[in-house]
């Protein structure tokens, strides 16, 4: 073997090993499409919200007033939610939004994204009113 | 084997073992991406100047031009209310 083509033989192994964890079962980026079979509900796990609610605001990813715009974003949703101003698919489409606005400012701080992209069903349910969370809907059924 | 031939690979791996921890982001760009958040148009990731001062109900004011000339004030009232108005 040339001895000039080892480095790049090891790092193509580098970038090989580096590349994966995003196409592997162990889904650390944010967002990696989960392998086949896999559904949320039976992988959700337990959520410490009010750690991830101290990192973001502890993170230095984003600046202080963008924190203060993305905590009345919030407050103006879940208010939202608990006067049900709007059918709940469409409080559920705006919370999907808001949680991609923080996922994309916290581009710098991909382990503190990477933990609220998988807790987003916990934040989700933490702001519907406990009549809701205790009726929450069901999928269509089939006939068959 | 040459010691760069191992530090090369090292390096290039490591970044993948131990994600950038996060990087403060500064007054500029916390502006604009607040201005951007309020859903004014404010190009380039950083306000050009900025004005900070207090007020004296105990909120902050800042006053920013954005890279395209517009100019917006910011105000956090002592409630922690966030507005953010063309000027």
């Amino acid at each position: 073997m040339n001895r000039g083509q080892t480095p790049r033989a090891w790092l193509l192994i580098a970038m090989l090993l580096a590349a994966l964890p995003a196409s592997g079962k162990n889904c650390e980026d944010p967002y990696c499409t989960p392998t086949k079979g896999h559904h949320p509900t039976q992988t959700t796990p337990k959520v410490d919200l009010d750690q991830l609610i101290t990192r973001l605001k502890q993170t230095s990813a984003i600046g202080f007033f963008t924190k203060i715009a993305l905590r009345a974003d919030v407050m103006q949703l879940q208010e939202k939610i608990t006067a049900k101003r709007a059918p709940l698919p469409e409080l559920r489409h705006q919370f999907d939004g808001l949680v991609l606005k923080i996922l994309a400012l916290l581009d710098d701080d991909p382990a503190l994204a990477r933990d609220i992209y998988r807790a987003r069903e916990a934040i989700w349910l933490s702001l519907l009113p406990p009549s809701d969370k205790l009726d929450p809907p069901q999928p269509p059924r089939s006939n068959t | 084997m040459k010691a760069s031939h191992l530090i090369l690979p090292l390096v290039s791996v490591l970044p993948a073992l131990y994600p950038a921890s996060a990087l403060a982001v500064d007054e500029a760009e916390d502006i604009a991406t607040t201005i951007k958040l309020r859903g004014y148009d404010c190009p380039g990731r950083k306000v050009q100047s900025l004005t900070q001062t207090e007020r004296a109900d105990g909120g902050k004011q800042v006053d920013a031009t954005c890279s395209n000339g517009k100019r917006y004030r910011i105000t956090v009232d002592a409630d922690g209310r966030l507005r953010v108005t063309p000027r």
